[in-house]
């Protein structure tokens, strides 16, 4: 009997002087992987124009159906991206979406991107609705 | 009849058919881009080869006709192989535009990519760059990089159309669309070209970018622009109408739709559609609550019925409501307010006189049909052009296979050029001889035509003098009982998309109310109290004056509902269920597809609301519990319900007109 009871008591203390694998979030973060699919991002091109052309393919490609896209055409005053069309509203639920990348895999010019912003927590069903100016990437 | 073996699979089809059509028949695709049914064959796109047993070469389905024991195979390697190089050589200079194409997701040439096309492209050169994209036409845009150069656009344009308004411009691999004269593309079926590319070379200006196929759902309607009532599909995105597209119903439209039905839906979704109702308060509205607006509106009928009578009660009623709204408007005034004086309008314009069948009785009912096997074709006072634009090109399509058109009429109108002799003015037709120097010189009368025709369809204008109908019937029925065979057909041009609807509904022609308000400068005018339903009125100032009280329902804010006393909002066709009769007598339903904005309500229970606030309980819940009554009360209508008129629509005698199914 007391064999078993020194022998659990010698696992235990063992335990006790190993390091932990908790990770103190949030004074220490995981690292994180280049490919890691969280927060969407809409890209811009180099010269500063939008990359997306408002095309729907990843709200056609969306399972979770959380992708809204209303489309509109550049004119010569008002640029937004190369070629004829845009993205005048883009919106994401993010409450909907289930960050599976197929949104990213779909797009033909890499405008939607996940990158690494995971820390997404909010106190408003509603504010999890990302309009255009919360996906889209500043700069131009 | 003619058997032969497509696939292994055998079939027996009328002589003359092109394979494509035999193939079709079973089931079978072959792929096509130039071949369109309702068009002369082109047989330039060579998407629709298939081998034919015993000849060498792959033949084109679409201009081969099958023979007697002909064994055809699509699916065989040589066929394959040809599909592929096809699409190969057509997406050699197509575009990489499927993303930002309003055609992608409903594409042809997409769809027999992924199907018959090769995997990949083995062309890595740089392709042919045209400056894109081009206004045809403040409605159609044209790609010049995408088109394929099928010419489906130019051969309806120049067969079906007859406005050979656009060609094909240079040679060879630097071949284009180009509008082909200097007043642009006008032609009022130019939308048909849209539905007609097979690739997103011709699309929509008003349509452009504003939704992808996938994200809108498609609802059944009839278009309510004219009395042709073409049958329509409404697409609808997020509550609001994004296109119209041709549901095609061939024996009223041919499948086609006239630029009028096809983009002017946009007045639905207008902001400025009024929305709540509104009492007059000073010089300006307030909005208030149904119960609030029609109690002002029965407090201001009772009023003026104690000071002047009953009959100085009157209500106005448009052609655009559907035979339920205008069957409870006219049971409203005649049974409750105890008036005489309700009536519908044209725009102040005089209306014929109902064609009740007694009236032509013994002669064949007509139905638009009757001009696709017409030997002559009559017609009086009327301009199909302008008026019912599809019966325009059935004109046309009679005339090319060799009917016989006269007109009588004192302007010249489109169809003027296709007539066999020169117009004769307007109340002569029947005894008065064409002029001898005009086409062909023909020496005889309308009445010895049509005496002499074995089938002969007359078409009458709406502004035609009424007595003047009256003694055509007597003649035509005449003609008709003295002829062994053939038929006499009268039918009435019907402007708008419920006029015919509207005469049916016991409805007294207009012009008493109206004669009435033209009276207004001479005696004393007798209606002192209007409702007015989805019709401006001219003038309305100066009749205003007259009026103790005005209530007007309808969808925009105009001058008549600036000086009306309560003004309802109304719905607009896509917004309720009801049906419309056209210029056929084919009554066709309407479905309800969007919501109204704001608190618009159907006329029919507008007036079910006011015959509840004056006591008289009516049970209508629904627009089909108003047809129920509508069959009863009315004996042209007696065979018609809304289970029985399917998709297709059915003839006011009861014939159903196609497969009573519903989607």
């Amino acid at each position: 009997m007391l064999t078993e009871l020194l022998q659990a008591l010698g696992i235990t203390g063992k335990y006790l002087f190993t390091r932990s694998v908790t990770v103190r979030y949030p004074e220490e973060r995981r690292e994180s992987y280049p490919r890691t699919r969280w927060r969407h991002k809409l890209m811009r091109h180099e010269d500063g124009l939008e990359r997306c052309i408002g095309c729907s393919l990843c709200e056609a490609a969306c399972p979770a159906r959380c992708i809204r896209v209303v489309a509109e055409e550049n004119t010569d005053e008002a640029r937004y991206s190369p070629g004829e069309r845009y993205a005048k509203e883009y919106e994401i639920n993010m409450i909907r979406c289930i960050f599976c990348g197929l949104c990213q895999e779909a797009c033909p010019v890499e405008a939607i991107v996940l990158r690494e912003d995971f820390e997404l927590a909010d106190y408003e069903r509603d504010s999890f609705r990302y309009t255009k100016d919360r996906l889209l990437e500043p700069g131009r | 009849m003619v058997t032969l073996k497509i696939d292994d699979q055998e079939t027996t089809v009328a002589e003359g058919m092109p394979i494509i059509e035999a193939a079709r028949g079973l089931g079978i695709e072959i792929p096509h881009f130039c071949y369109h049914p309702k068009l002369s064959v082109s047989g330039s796109c060579k998407m629709c080869l298939v081998e034919v047993e015993g000849l060498a070469k792959l033949v084109t389905a679409c201009t081969t006709v099958v023979s007697r024991n002909m064994v055809v195979r699509t699916r065989s390697e040589k066929v394959k192989e040809a599909q592929r190089a096809v699409l190969a050589m057509l997406l050699m200079n197509h575009p990489l535009d499927c993303p930002v194409c309003d055609k992608g997701g409903e594409c042809p040439l997409q769809d027999y990519t992924y199907r018959y096309g090769p995997g990949k492209s083995e062309f890595s050169d740089e392709k042919w760059h045209f400056k894109k994209p081009v206004d045809l036409s403040p409605l159609i845009v044209l790609d010049r990089e995408r088109c394929i150069l099928c010419t489906r656009c130019v051969r309806f344009q120049e067969e079906v159309a007859v406005h050979p308004e656009i060609e094909v411009t240079e040679r060879g691999r630097g071949s284009f669309i180009e509008v082909a004269r200097p007043e642009g593309f006008t032609s009022n079926f130019s939308g048909n070209t849209i539905e007609l590319c097979p690739v997103g070379a011709l699309t929509s200006r008003p349509f452009r970018f504003k939704a992808r196929p996938w994200e809108l759902t498609r609802s059944p309607s009839v278009c309510p622009r004219c009395g042709c009532g073409c049958n329509i599909w409404l697409d609808v995105r997020e509550d609001k109408i994004m296109r119209v597209l041709a549901r095609e119903n061939s024996p009223v439209d041919g499948g086609w739709l006239c630029d009028r039905g096809r983009f002017g839906y946009r007045f639905v979704n207008h902001a400025s559609r009024l929305k709540t109702p509104l009492i007059r308060k000073g010089e300006g509205f307030i909005p208030c609550t149904w119960e609030e607006a029609i109690s002002r509106v029965i407090g201001g009928f009772k009023k003026v019925r104690e000071v002047y009578g009953s009959e100085s009660i009157g209500g106005l009623a448009s052609p655009k409501l559907t035979n339920e709204e205008l069957y409870l408007f006219q049971k409203f005034f005649q049974e409750v307010a105890g008036t005489n004086s309700s009536g519908y309008t044209l725009n102040g314009d005089l209306m014929i006189e109902s064609l009740r069948p007694a009236a032509c009785s013994g002669l064949r009912r007509f139905s638009f049909q009757d001009i696709d096997e017409a030997d002559s074709i009559f017609l009086i006072d009327g301009d199909p052009s302008k008026d019912l634009p599809i019966l325009d090109l059935r004109i046309k399509k009679a005339v090319k296979r060799g009917a016989r058109l006269f007109i009588a009429g004192s302007e010249e109108i489109e169809l003027s050029g296709f007539a066999s002799a020169s117009p004769i003015p307007v109340g002569t037709e029947l005894n008065s001889v064409p002029e001898k120097g005009g086409k062909g010189g023909f020496d005889r009368g309308f009445s010895d035509e049509i005496r002499d025709s074995k089938r002969s369809v007359i078409l009458l204008g709406c502004k035609i003098d009424p007595s003047a109908v009256e003694s055509l019937c007597t003649l035509l029925k005449e003609f008709h009982s003295n002829r062994e065979e053939g038929w006499i057909s009268l039918g009435v041009l019907m402007p708008e998309a419920n006029t015919q609807g509207a005469q049916d509904m016991l409805l007294k022609k207009g012009t008493d109310l109206f004669s009435d308000i033209q009276k207004i400068n001479l005696s004393p005018f007798l209606t002192k109290c209007l409702f007015v339903a989805r019709q401006e009125i001219p003038d309305i100032a100066n009749l205003r004056n007259h009026l103790d009280f005005l209530a007007v329902y309808d969808i925009f804010p105009s001058e008549t509902t600036r000086v009306a006393d309560v003004v309802f909002p109304a719905v607009a066709f896509s917004e309720l269920d009801g049906t419309y009769t056209n210029s056929e007598r084919r009554v066709q339903r309407l479905f309800k597809t969007t919501r109204s904005p704001g608190d618009a309500k159907p006329l029919w229970e507008v007036m079910t609301l006011m015959a509840k606030a004056t006591g008289t309980d009516w049970d209508f819940h629904s627009s089909q519990d108003v047809m129920r009554e509508i069959s009863e009360k009315i004996p042209m209508y007696r065979y018609i319900s809304y289970e029985g008129i399917g998709m297709k629509g059915s003839y006011a005698d009861g014939t159903v007109a196609g497969p009573r199914y519903y989607r």
